[in-house]
């Protein structure tokens, strides 16, 4: 997929237009909660940390708490578990679900 | 008497004496202690010297006999929680970084070094290959076809809470498809059977063949993880050759 990353690394889903574009697999299946509490280094790109710790690309590690972001991403999944079986009793029910 | 000075600031001191200890900070060090456990009710400004059973940075704690002190991290009670902090040990004419070991190759003294557990962890899966030796352990990618993919990874997980980078110093062989490269040092929550390369806190891949220190920022991550590597098998290889992993 594609992300867009600002000038300290952090990752964006949408672009206003002064974020560098990068593809990568990294967040296949990510929701955009998680997405953005990530930093995402390119290889060739060098990231130097607040307190002058460097790191080389490619590197990717978040930059809020995970275990929040896990949190928003295990309720992303939770959701569209349901919105699965969902469309799936409608689809048994004869009813079409606008797409 | 003490064999040792502890100096805070955010600039190294200027001709140290040999086991000078710079705490690399811009809060007022209150006071210090040596504690392989994390001190109760800490007061504002005191600086906790993390202690195991082996450091590359061990010293004599006092000018006569032996008392060695095997300091292998650094925090300080800052803003009411604890706060990495980074220290160094001025030791025979330069300033050593402190660290823990996750795995050093050869150095049975290091407690963390418990062993490796092979898995596969995508739509082509497949068991690496590891292999020992004294100079570190050898993780191959493996299988019947290319893409093949799998980890392999400390069998318990680390606490990473309050820990700040992981490190690995590795040489990479062998081929790789660059377009779909994955081989790299992970961070895994839990090691599942799905796709290990989404599926993970961290990850720092390798892009290029060689002699290289893989470094991931850790430092939002609290908690327990795995630690480990991830391999991808094209045409016969590759090969991650790891020697040493270090926590900082």
């Amino acid at each position: 997929m594609i992300i867009y990353i600002d000038n300290d690394f952090k990752c964006h889903t949408t672009n206003d237009g002064t974020l560098t574009a990068v593809e990568t697999e990294s967040f296949d299946g990510k929701c955009t909660a998680y997405i953005e509490g990530f930093r995402f280094i390119p290889h060739g790109e060098t990231w130097t940390r607040s307190d002058g710790v460097t790191f080389i690309g490619e590197m990717s590690a978040p930059w809020k708490d995970y275990n929040v972001l896990a949190a928003y991403q295990e309720m992303y999944e939770a959701m569209n578990e349901e919105l699965a079986d969902a469309d799936e009793a409608l689809a048994e029910l004869g009813v079409a679900v606008d797409g | 008497m003490l064999n040792f000075k502890i100096v805070g600031g955010t600039e190294q001191p200027i001709n140290p004496s040999e086991n000078t200890i710079w705490v690399n900070t811009d809060a007022d060090i209150s006071s210090w202690v040596f504690s392989a456990t994390e001190p109760d009710n800490p007061t504002a400004g005191l600086v906790w010297f993390e202690t195991a059973a082996y450091s590359e940075n061990k010293f004599n704690a006092i000018k006569k006999n032996g008392i060695y002190v095997y300091p292998i991290g650094c925090k300080q009670y800052d803003g009411g929680a604890w706060v990495y902090k980074q220290a160094q040990t001025y030791s025979n004419g330069a300033w050593k970084d402190w660290f823990e070991y996750v795995y050093k190759a050869g150095e049975t003294n290091v407690l963390t070094a418990i062993g490796w557990k092979a898995t596969s962890g995508t739509v082509y899966t497949h068991v690496p290959t590891v292999s020992y030796s004294a100079d570190g352990v050898s993780i191959s990618g493996s299988g019947n076809q290319n893409a093949s993919s799998g980890v392999a990874y400390f069998k318990n997980k680390y606490d990473l809470t309050n820990k700040s980078v992981l490190e690995a110093d590795v040489t990479f062989t062998g081929s790789s498809d660059n377009a779909l490269n994955i081989n790299g040092l992970y961070v895994w929550s839990a090691i599942s059977s799905g796709y290990f390369s989404a599926d993970n806190a961290a990850v720092a891949r390798l892009n290029e063949f060689g002699t290289q220190t893989l470094s991931v920022d850790v430092s939002s991550l609290s908690g327990e993880y795995y630690i480990g590597f991830g391999v991808r098998y094209m045409n016969g290889g590759p090969t991650i050759k790891c020697s040493e992993v270090r926590l900082k």
